[in-house]
């Protein structure tokens, strides 16, 4: 009797003085935690970021320009078998791919900083517009035997209107339309053979510049070889570990100021204005060498960009990204941002058929879409202040010591 | 001794749980979709914005007209019926003016879910709350400070609310000096109620039901915003000014009773339970065509329809009517100086329904966030 009595009171105090420590610990654990609580909120805000440029990097800029390297080969190989063939189903290819290979271009319009500014490859790629009259006097001299143009001697010896997207463009196109493989010199082929095999070196470059040239495959690297091309450090991990000695980027911060400024310029310097200026482009057919082939598509691509850029990685590739960090801050807005990305592709859309619209009906689908698009550009520019001005990615100015 | 040792165990347990619960927090995931549109959702959109445009129709029709028209109605009785009582002062006129009071009071908190458009302005004129009373019984009986008679807070409902409740007969309230405000405060409710209403059913109801035309409306989804805008600047004011400012919840021991809406007409809980008619109407008067049924059925180019979250509100609201009915025939005044907090599941049921319409217009895909930025710039002024 008195042992099981015993044996209960023991039981009890036991239960009592463990439960009492566990309470006692619990709530000594709370109160740390409590005081630490914007401690661990900031580290864990600095973990996003750092995952959120990583993620922007690989699936965004790297796979990007990996694309346009694919079409810029692919583009090559098409003027290649127009030039071994000079038939219609090989110019449409060549065509089809040169709108392939400019849509890619145009999506990496939201990486057009670092390697891309400090090597020029927005110039060296697509010189807008192209010299249409210095090409023609190109072509005939190479005609004439005068001058031997290959794509190093349009890299290296050339200024960058000779080559590039519109060079292209101007010799593959008359007033909006392709041109009949008939009416093409042998010599316009072969001068497009040189400017997309320069186009294709320089995609290369432009992939060696952030991936660094000794990660490249070998078939790349033998590309750039043979282009005479130097080999290029890898700027992507200069981006995605600012802070260290072997970077020029400071802080998070600093990365991320690169990153939305390039998405905020696309919203605010191209896509607005673009859909504003649809109103007033001319009837295809007397399109100028100058001109837009396909303005819609161009908005859309810039439009792309900007959101992979956003979303980290190409649609289907994605996973951490800017809209990451924008969650840890405001994850409703982080929504709007969404949903007016998919508005403003989806009213751009509509624009295809603008030609076809009455007046009123293109006036007022413009006009949708450009507030459908400025209402992106002021959620972005809510978004972007509360991100790169985060203590947790501090400092804020490129230049501390 | 072993049901005593259960309960200790179970005591602890318990604790031990609640702190759990505690340090892990509950918040769920806001839902995020990163889908892209496809070639049926813009099928699906054209097909969306004309469901949008037939819950404007019920909107205007069954919501924003006939509210409109009821405040504009209740307000011309309380002008005739305070021209009636500054004429003839009686108690029994006094009475007539204090019930007509009532009823454009009530008439004005449903009508709230609808003050934009013409009737955007409104709410600066004559529903600024509460009422400065030492500065409006000092005006009404020196003319010098007569000037101080054109301030909001001298005006509007609470305004009038004040010169027909303080006093304690009507001989009191018809002094010279509060007969000239009282008159000049219900003309100008009076007109401004019925200019909002005309302007509405002559020009604007037209305009709002055109909205995808461009003028000014550029989408269906534009004008809903703007309506859905307004419903959350009710939620915001309701948390902000009517509960949480007056029982001093942001600031610990800053309760003010007094500043409680209608407490001197022991109108508060009916005008919360106005709030809420005017909610239902703007979320479900359309019989099938109306914002809940959007929210249960409408996929968006982004997000999903929702139909959990539609009945949530929907129960949600009930929730908040039943809270205000269980505090019906308290005097608010003198329950809240007893007690602050007194209203402190009203005001969570609120910011819990605030929550959700958040949620509801993310759900949408409307543009109606600067709703509470407006709000909070129109109380800096």
């Amino acid at each position: 009797m008195s042992n099981s009595f015993l044996t209960l009171k023991i039981s009890r105090s036991f239960l009592i003085i463990t439960g009492l420590v566990a309470i006692l610990l619990i709530g000594v654990t709370i109160w740390f935690s409590r005081q630490n609580n914007s401690g661990v909120q900031q580290h864990s805000r600095i973990k996003v970021a750092q995952k959120a440029i990583a993620g922007y990097v690989d699936n965004a800029v790297l796979k990007t320009i990996e694309l346009l390297v694919a079409d810029a080969e692919q583009l090559n190989r098409s003027a290649q078998d127009l030039q071994t063939e000079r038939s219609a189903e090989h110019l449409d290819a060549l065509v089809s791919a040169w709108h392939t290979s400019y849509g890619a271009w145009k999506q990496t319009a939201a990486f057009l900083y670092g390697p891309a500014a400090q090597y020029d490859y927005w110039k060296r790629l697509a010189t807008y517009p192209c010299d249409k009259i210095l090409i023609d006097h190109a072509i005939q001299q190479n005609e004439a035997g005068v001058l031997d143009v290959d794509s190093r001697y349009l890299r290296e010896e050339e200024v960058a209107a000779l080559r590039g997207f519109y060079t292209l463009q101007y010799l593959l196109f008359r007033n909006g339309q392709s041109r009949e493989v008939n009416n093409m010199r042998p010599a316009e082929v072969d001068y497009m053979v040189a400017v997309t095999q320069a186009l294709y070196d320089e995609s290369v470059d432009f992939e060696a510049s952030w991936l660094g040239t000794d990660n490249l495959p070998a078939e790349k690297v033998t590309v750039l070889q043979q282009a005479g091309i130097n080999s290029r450090e890898a700027y992507a991990e200069e981006f995605k570990n600012p802070g260290t000695p072997d970077s020029r980027y400071t802080s998070l911060s600093i990365s991320l100021q690169d990153m939305f400024q390039d998405i905020s310029g696309i919203l605010e310097d191209e896509i607005v204005p673009g859909v504003a200026e649809l109103l007033e482009v001319v009837e295809i057919e007397t399109l100028d060498y100058w001109d837009s082939i396909d303005p819609v598509a161009d908005l859309l691509n810039f439009l792309q960009s900007a959101e992979n850029a956003y979303l980290g990685g190409l649609p289907g590739g994605r996973e951490k990204s800017a809209s990451d960090l924008v969650v840890t801050h405001d994850a409703a807005l982080d929504r709007l941002i969404r949903i007016s990305f998919a508005h403003t592709k989806y009213r751009i859309e509509v624009l295809k058929e603008l030609e076809a619209m009455p007046q009123a009906d293109r006036e007022l689908a413009v006009r949708i879409a450009e507030a459908e698009a400025e209402k992106l550009v002021v959620r972005m520019g809510v978004a972007v202040p509360q991100v790169i001005l985060d203590p947790a990615v501090e400092p804020y100015a490129a230049y501390v010591n | 001794m072993e049901i005593k040792n259960k309960r200790v165990e179970s005591i602890f347990c318990g604790v031990l749980f609640c702190l759990l619960a505690l340090m892990t927090g509950c918040d769920s995931d806001l839902k995020i979709s990163s889908a892209q549109p496809t070639e049926s959702d813009v099928i699906a959109a054209w097909v969306e914005q004309a469901r949008e445009s037939e819950v404007l129709s019920a909107l205007v029709e069954n919501g924003v007209l006939p509210s409109l028209s009821r405040l504009a109605e209740t307000a011309h009785h309380l002008e005739e019926d305070v021209d009636v009582l500054c004429s003839s002062p009686s108690a029994e006129a006094l009475q007539h003016a204090q019930a007509a009071w009532k009823d454009a009071y009530l008439a004005w908190r449903q009508a709230g879910s609808f003050l934009f458009g013409p009737a955007g302005s409104m709410d600066r004129n004559i529903g600024v709350w509460p009422a400065n009373p030492v500065v409006l019984d000092a005006a009404v009986t020196d003319p010098e400070l007569g000037h101080m008679l054109k301030q909001p807070d001298t005006r509007g409902f609470a305004g009038v609310e004040h010169l027909l409740f303080a006093p304690a007969n009507a001989a009191e309230a018809t002094t010279v000096g509060r007969i000239k405000q009282l008159k000049s405060c219900t003309e100008e409710i009076a007109q401004l109620t019925v200019e909002a209403k005309l302007q509405w059913e002559s020009k604007y109801a037209a305009t709002f039901l055109a909205a995808g035309d461009g003028n000014p409306y550029l989408l269906p989804a534009d004008a809903l915003s703007e309506s859905y805008k307004e419903l959350l600047n009710v939620t915001e004011r309701t948390l902000r000014s009517r509960i949480g400012a007056p029982c001093g919840y942001f600031e610990s021991g800053a309760a003010k009773p007094e500043n409680v809406e209608a407490w001197l007409s022991q109108s508060t809980l009916a005008g919360f339970q106005a709030t809420m008619n005017g909610f239902r109407l703007a979320l479900a008067a359309g019989d099938g065509a109306d914002l809940i049924t959007l929210i249960a059925t409408k996929d968006g180019l982004v997000e999903t329809a929702d139909p959990k979250l539609a009945t949530d509100i929907t129960r949600q609201i009930k929730r908040i009517e039943k809270t205000i009915s269980g505090l019906r025939g308290k005097d608010m005044k003198a329950m809240l100086e007893k007690k602050s907090t007194r209203l402190k599941p009203l005001y969570k049921q609120f910011q819990m329904l605030q929550d959700q319409l958040v949620e509801a217009s993310l759900v949408l895909e409307l543009d109606a966030h600067r709703g509470l930025l407006e709000l909070a710039t129109d109380e800096s002024k």
